[in-house]
C-alpha cells in the first residue's frame, strides 16, 4: 500500500518523495524500517515527525537528511534526484541545503563556539572573512556572540543547543532537520528552543522535526506519525 | 589547509597522546640520523677499494723448510718455481697480508722528533714484484728499482732507506698539495726514509681501522722461517694456479703450507665482524621504523577510535570521504613535522655527543633531508589504513544515542 502524504504546500517544493521505502537485509532476515510512501514538504513549512521508539523515525530522518540511502522510490532534495548520487554530492548537498540539529547537540569538545560553528563551512568554497561574517551572524541569531570563544562544556545544554542551530544556519541551509532538538532539555530551556525554532521557520527557513512531544509537535504547522513503519498524517486540532 | 587550524587547535586541546607520539618519532628520528649514517659509514668502509687485483689474487703461508742461512735460496727458488707455472702471473712474500688483521702500525714524523707526528701508517715490506703482483697502481715517482729490493735476515726497518706510500698517507704527508710528497723524508722512530712513489691506493691489514687507506712500503724483506705469499693468476686461472702452487710447493720435503685461501676469503673474513654489526645497525633501524609506524597507526587508530561519532558528525555536516581522510593525513603530517623539528634537535646534539666520544664524523645535512622524508612517508603509509576506515564511517553514527 503506497501512502500519500501531499498537503496544505505553501509553495516550492523543498523535499518530495515518491514511494520511498526502507528495507534493512541481513542474513537470513529482511526488515522492512519503512513502507513505500510518498511525502511533500514546501518550502516555509514546519512540519513534526511524531512516533513511539523503534517506528522509524531516525531511518525517516536519516533518509531525508542524505545519512543514509532509501532502499525503493524517487526522492527530489530542492528539487534534484538524489537517487543514486555519489557519497561527495551527496555530502555536498548535505552540507549546502540541509542543517542539523541533533538531540545530543553533536558539538565538537575540543574546538570553541566560532570553530564549531565554523567546522561545516570550511567544506566549502568560503573566503575566510566570509566565514567569519557567516559564524557571527548565526551567533547573534541564536544570542551568543558574546561567547564565540568559550568551549562547548561551559555551556548549559541550552546553550548548547543554541550553538547547533548556529551551526546549522550558519550554511543558509533549505531546510533544518531537527532530531528531537529538545530531547536531552528541562522544559524551560526546550521552550527557549522551541521558539527559535519557530522563529527561524517564520523567517522562510522550512523545519523538519522529529519529536516524542505532542505539546511540540502541535507547535509546528503539520505533524506526520511513523508507526510500524507506515505515515500517516495527523490532522491535529489547532491550538489556542 | 583550511583544516590546518583546526587540528593544532584540536591537539593542543587534548595534547597527551599525540605529544608521546611526538617524542617517539623525535627519538626514532634522532637514532634513525646517526644509526643511518654509521650504517652507511661501515658500508662505505666494507667496500673501500683495497687497491689489489682481488680477484686473481691468492694468499698463504708456508714455511722454509731449510736451514735459516739458506732462506734467501730458498725463496728465490720458490718464486722462480711458480713463475715456471703458466697460470702464475706473478707472486711475492709479504711481512703481513691485507685485511688479515695481522701485521705493525707505525708513526711517522717530519723529523727525528716524535713531536712532528705526522700520522699513523699500516707497515708493508715486501719483496720485489709486488707492485705487478698486487696489482697497484703507481700514480706518483718511481717502483723500488732492483737496487733497493733486498731479502735480508736483518729487519727491514735498518736495511731501508726509501719507501712508497699510498696517496691518502701523502695527503698527511704533505696537506697542501699531495703531489709534492715524492722526494720528501719522513722519519720513523727517529730514522730517515726518502718517499720514492706512491701507490693510488693499498689497504693497511686491519679491516675495522679507520685510517686504514694509509699505508707505507719498504722494499726489503726479512726472512724468516714461515713466509707469507701472495700469488696473482693470470685471468681465468686462479682455481687452476691454487692447485698448481700448491702441489709444487708440497714436493719439498718438510713443507708446511696453511691459510691458503683466494684474496676474496680473506676480504670476507676480514670484514665479517663489521658486517655483522652493519646487520645489526640496519635491523635496529628497521626496527625502530616499525615500531614507529605501530605508534603511529596506533595513534591514528586509537584517535578514530575515539572520535568516531565526532567523525560521523563531520561526515553528517558534509565533509566527504576524502575530506575526512584528509583530515587525518593532514593530522598526521602535523605531528610528525614536530617530531621531526625534535628529532633534528636531538639529532645534532647526539651526533656532537658521538664525534665526541666515537670520532665519528658530523652527519651531512642531507641525512636530515632524507630522514624527514623517510619518517614523513613512513608516518603516511601508518595513517592512511585507519583513516581510510575513518571514511567509512557512516554519516548516519551521527544520529545515533551516545
Amino acid at each position: 500500500m503506497l501512502q500519500t502524504i501531499s498537503e496544505n504546500a505553501k509553495g516550492y517544493n523543498m523535499l518530495k518523495m515518491r514511494g520511498v521505502a526502507k528495507s534493512f537485509v541481513t542474513k537470513t532476515v529482511e526488515t522492512q524500517a519503512l513502507q513505500p510512501f510518498d511525502l511533500d514538504i514546501s518550502q516555509g513549512e514546519f512540519v513534526a515527525i511524531v512516533g513511539p521508539s523503534g517506528s522509524g523515525k531516525t531511518t525517516f530522518l536519516n533518509i531525508a537528511g542524505l545519512l543514509e540511502a532509501h532502499s525503493e522510490g524517487q526522492y527530489y532534495l530542492d528539487g534534484k534526484d538524489i537517487t543514486g548520487l555519489s557519497d561527495r554530492s551527496k555530502s555536498s548537498l548535505r552540507n549546502q541545503k540541509i542543517g542539523f540539529i541533533f538531540q545530543s547537540f553533536n558539538l565538537i569538545p575540543e574546538l570553541n563556539l566560532f570553530d564549531n560553528i565554523e567546522m561545516p563551512l570550511r567544506y566549502r568554497t568560503f573566503s575566510r572573512k566570509v566565514r567569519a561574517q557567516r559564524v557571527m551572524e548565526a551567533l547573534e541569531k541564536v544570542g551568543l556572540a558574546g561567547r564565540k570563544s568559550h568551549y562547548p562544556q561551559q555551556l548549559s545544554g541550552g546553550q548548547q543547543q543554541r550553538v547547533a542551530i548556529a551551526r546549522a544556519l550558519a550554511g543558509s541551509p533549505s531546510f533544518l532537520l531537527a532530531d528531537e532538538p529538545t530531547g536531552n532539555l528541562d522544559s524551560k530551556m526546550a521552550d527557549g528552543i522551541m521558539a527559535l525554532l519557530k522563529d527561524i521557520n517564520q523567517q522562510g527557513t522550512s523545519i523538519l522535526m522529529v519529536t516524542h512531544d505532542m505539546d511540540q509537535a502541535r507547535q509546528a504547522g503539520r505533524v506526520v506519525e511513523i508507526r510500524d513503519g507506515y505515515l500517516t498524517e495527523q490532522q491535529l486540532a489547532l491550538t489556542a | 589547509m583550511k583544516d590546518l587550524t583546526p587540528i593544532l587547535k584540536t591537539l593542543w586541546k587534548s595534547k597527551t597522546g599525540p605529544f608521546l607520539l611526538v617524542i617517539q618519532i623525535a627519538v626514532a628520528f634522532t637514532i634513525l640520523i646517526n644509526v643511518g649514517h654509521m650504517a652507511i659509514n661501515k658500508w662505505h668502509e666494507i667496500n673501500k677499494p683495497s687497491g689489489l687485483d682481488e680477484a686473481h689474487l691468492f694468499t698463504f703461508t708456508a714455511n722454509l723448510p731449510v736451514e735459516p742461512d739458506s732462506y734467501q735460496a730458498r725463496l728465490e727458488q720458490d718464486f722462480a718455481d711458480i713463475l715456471e707455472l703458466a697460470s702464475v702471473e706473478s707472486v711475492n712474500a709479504t711481512n703481513s697480508v691485507p685485511l688479515t688483521s695481522w701485521g705493525l702500525g707505525l708513526a711517522l714524523n717530519r723529523t727525528e722528533s716524535d713531536e712532528s707526528y705526522i700520522s699513523y701508517a699500516g707497515v708493508y715490506s715486501m719483496s720485489s714484484n709486488f707492485v705487478e703482483t698486487l696489482g697497484l697502481e703507481v700514480i706518483m715517482g718511481r717502483k723500488f728499482d732492483d737496487a733497493e729490493m733486498r731479502l735480508s735476515s736483518d729487519d727491514y726497518m735498518i736495511k731501508s732507506t726509501t719507501a712508497m706510500v699510498t696517496k691518502a698517507l701523502a695527503e698527511k704527508i704533505s696537506p697542501e698539495d699531495w703531489t709534492q710528497t715524492v722526494g720528501k723524508t719522513i722519519y720513523i722512530n727517529g730514522r730517515p726514509y726518502q718517499i720514492v712513489g706512491i701507490v693510488n691506493e693499498l689497504i693497511a691489514t686491519w679491516p675495522a681501522w679507520w685510517g686504514n687507506k694509509r699505508s707505507i712500503i719498504f722494499p726489503v724483506l726479512t726472512l724468516t722461517n714461515e713466509s707469507k705469499f701472495m700469488v696473482r693468476a693470470h685471468p681465468g686461472q686462479l682455481q687452476q694456479a691454487m692447485e698448481e702452487v700448491h702441489t709444487l710447493l708440497m714436493r719439498q720435503p718438510g713443507r708446511i703450507i696453511d691459510k691458503y685461501h683466494p684474496f676474496s676469503h680473506t676480504r670476507e673474513t676480514g670484514y665479517k665482524p663489521m658486517i655483522s654489526s652493519l646487520v645489526i645497525l640496519i635491523a635496529v633501524t628497521i626496527g625502530l621504523m616499525v615500531v614507529t609506524m605501530l605508534g603511529t597507526f596506533g595513534q591514528a587508530r586509537f584517535a578514530i577510535l575515539r572520535r568516531k561519532r565526532q567523525i560521523g558528525i563531520r561526515r553528517a555536516l558534509g565533509a566527504s570521504k576524502w575530506q575526512i581522510v584528509r583530515y587525518y593525513i593532514l593530522e598526521n603530517m602535523v605531528i610528525t613535522s614536530f617530531g621531526i623539528l625534535l628529532g633534528v634537535i636531538c639529532a645534532i646534539l647526539l651526533n656532537v655527543k658521538l664525534m665526541d666520544f666515537f670520532d665519528l664524523l658530523s652527519v651531512p645535512g642531507e641525512y636530515f633531508l632524507v630522514g624527514a622524508a623517510v619518517i614523513l612517508v613512513a608516518g603516511q603509509f601508518a595513517v592512511i589504513p585507519p583513516a581510510l576506515s575513518a571514511a567509512n564511517i557512516s554519516p548516519a553514527s551521527a544520529t545515533r544515542s551516545v
